[in-house]
């Protein structure tokens, strides 16, 4: 009678060590998820293989300026009202990584939608379902690698009509070296030729999203 | 005891890959996203309103008459700068052999057949009457939201120039006002305004 105890007690204990590891394990899994954990060099020992888990961490301004040259200052967005066939805005991104590895960063215009400007004007051409992207161009230099991008319009750029689901990408394959930084120029104009046909149309990007990863090239 | 550090060894590994998968697949593999959210870009529009009106069509005019019931003027509410022009066309008739009526250009020439009272700041420039106070461009902007402007307070025919010719023609004068809201575009027409006149049939 005494060997089925033995063996009940033996699978309980089996069972409640699973269970505190389980139990341990789930904890780790959400610190980890919620806290972004493993920050700054961390060294995991696992049966003596370590894996290092670096943190990866830029920060990014964006700035403009009146003639893309000088005075540039800090804005928190883009904001251009009434603009006309010809005009020029111009802004950067000086992005730079304050982490422990070098990265490679892309910037990314994600969710656009079109609208009338201002409802007091006519919105005869937004009714007729035209979309500032078709005029608004998008040109790109900077200072990490040799890549250009010339008076696109963003529609060409986003691949068709933009919608909320639409995006493209300014910039790619910025590589940048520990607390250094590197600058992505870029520039919206209205096309000259944009006519009268665009008055009083609004284009919103929901957002522009610097986006790094470790650079392990 | 040794299988049962073994298994608690494989699955506190199973559970901390685990956990580094969902915080790798979370944050993009230890990537990182600076986001600057809603960009708004906007284009400006034109907002004139127009009044004036010439004296009822067909109505039997002499040289010298008023053709101007109420003066021609804008009333500019545009947010944004914009340009103005106008264009003024009549039928010159002229009498050569045979009395002949031809659609004309006013320009304040010597030789135009008509009078045309303009408002303050109109330089006559390649066929159109541009607002350009100061020295005549065809590039003046007039600023966002200036307000009412007077276009055209009077037109006749001129009856120093007008003579028997005209009798019994069917004549008409057309006031265009352009407007546009830079250098890169095209002029479009705000508004015209027709006058014709002739003997009741």
């Amino acid at each position: 009678m005494a060997a089925p105890v033995k063996g009940g007690m033996d699978m309980f204990k089996r069972k409640m060590s699973l269970s505190i590891a389980a139990l341990t394990s789930a904890v780790l899994l959400f610190i980890g998820a919620t806290f972004a954990w493993l920050t700054l060099s961390d060294i995991v020992h696992l049966g003596g293989t370590e894996v290092a888990v670096e943190d990866v961490e830029a920060t990014a301004v964006l700035e403009t300026s009146a003639d893309g040259v000088s005075g540039w200052t800090s804005t928190s967005a883009i904001a251009i009202a009434n603009a006309v066939p010809g005009d020029v805005f111009y802004y950067r991104l000086v992005i730079t990584n304050v982490g422990a590895k070098p990265i490679d960063t892309a910037v990314a215009f994600i969710g656009f939608s079109n609208s009338v400007a201002d409802i007091l004007g006519d919105d005869a051409n937004f009714q007729a379902g035209r979309s500032l992207a078709a005029v608004l161009l998008y040109s790109m230099t900077n200072t990490a690698n040799t890549d250009t991008i010339t008076d696109q319009p963003i529609q060409t750029l986003a691949g068709g009509p933009v919608t909320s689901a639409s995006q493209f990408y300014g910039a790619t394959n910025l590589d940048i070296a520990v607390s250094d930084s590197e600058t992505v120029y870029f520039s919206l104009s209205i096309a000259e030729t944009m006519g009268n046909d665009y008055q009083n149309l609004k284009l919103t990007i929901d957002l522009i999203s610097v986006q790094s990863i470790a650079d392990e090239g | 005891m040794r299988t049962k550090i073994r298994i608690l060894t494989l699955l506190s590994l199973f559970f901390l890959l685990a956990a580094l998968a969902v915080v790798g697949m979370t944050y993009g593999w230890f990537g990182q996203s600076v986001t600057f959210t809603t960009e708004n870009i906007a284009a400006g529009d034109l907002r004139y309103t127009e009044t004036g009106a010439f004296i009822a069509n067909d109505t039997i005019v002499v040289p010298g008459q008023e053709l101007i019931a109420t003066p021609i003027a804008v009333d500019n509410d545009s947010p944004i700068t914009s340009q103005l022009r106008v264009l003024v066309t009549y039928d010159r008739c002229t009498n050569p052999g045979t009395v002949t009526c031809v659609e004309t250009t006013y320009a304040d020439a010597v030789d135009d057949h008509l009078a045309v009272t303009f408002g303050t700041g109109f330089s006559y420039i390649s066929g159109y009457w541009y607002y350009t106070p100061g020295t005549p461009v065809t590039t003046y902007e007039i600023a966002a939201a200036s307000g009412p402007m007077t276009i055209i307070t009077s037109i006749s025919y001129d009856g120093d120039l007008t003579g028997i010719d005209y009798g019994g023609q069917n004549v008409s004068v057309s006031v265009t006002i352009q407007v546009k809201q830079a250098d890169n575009v095209a002029w479009t027409s705000l508004s015209g305004y027709d006058f014709a006149t002739g003997y009741p049939a």
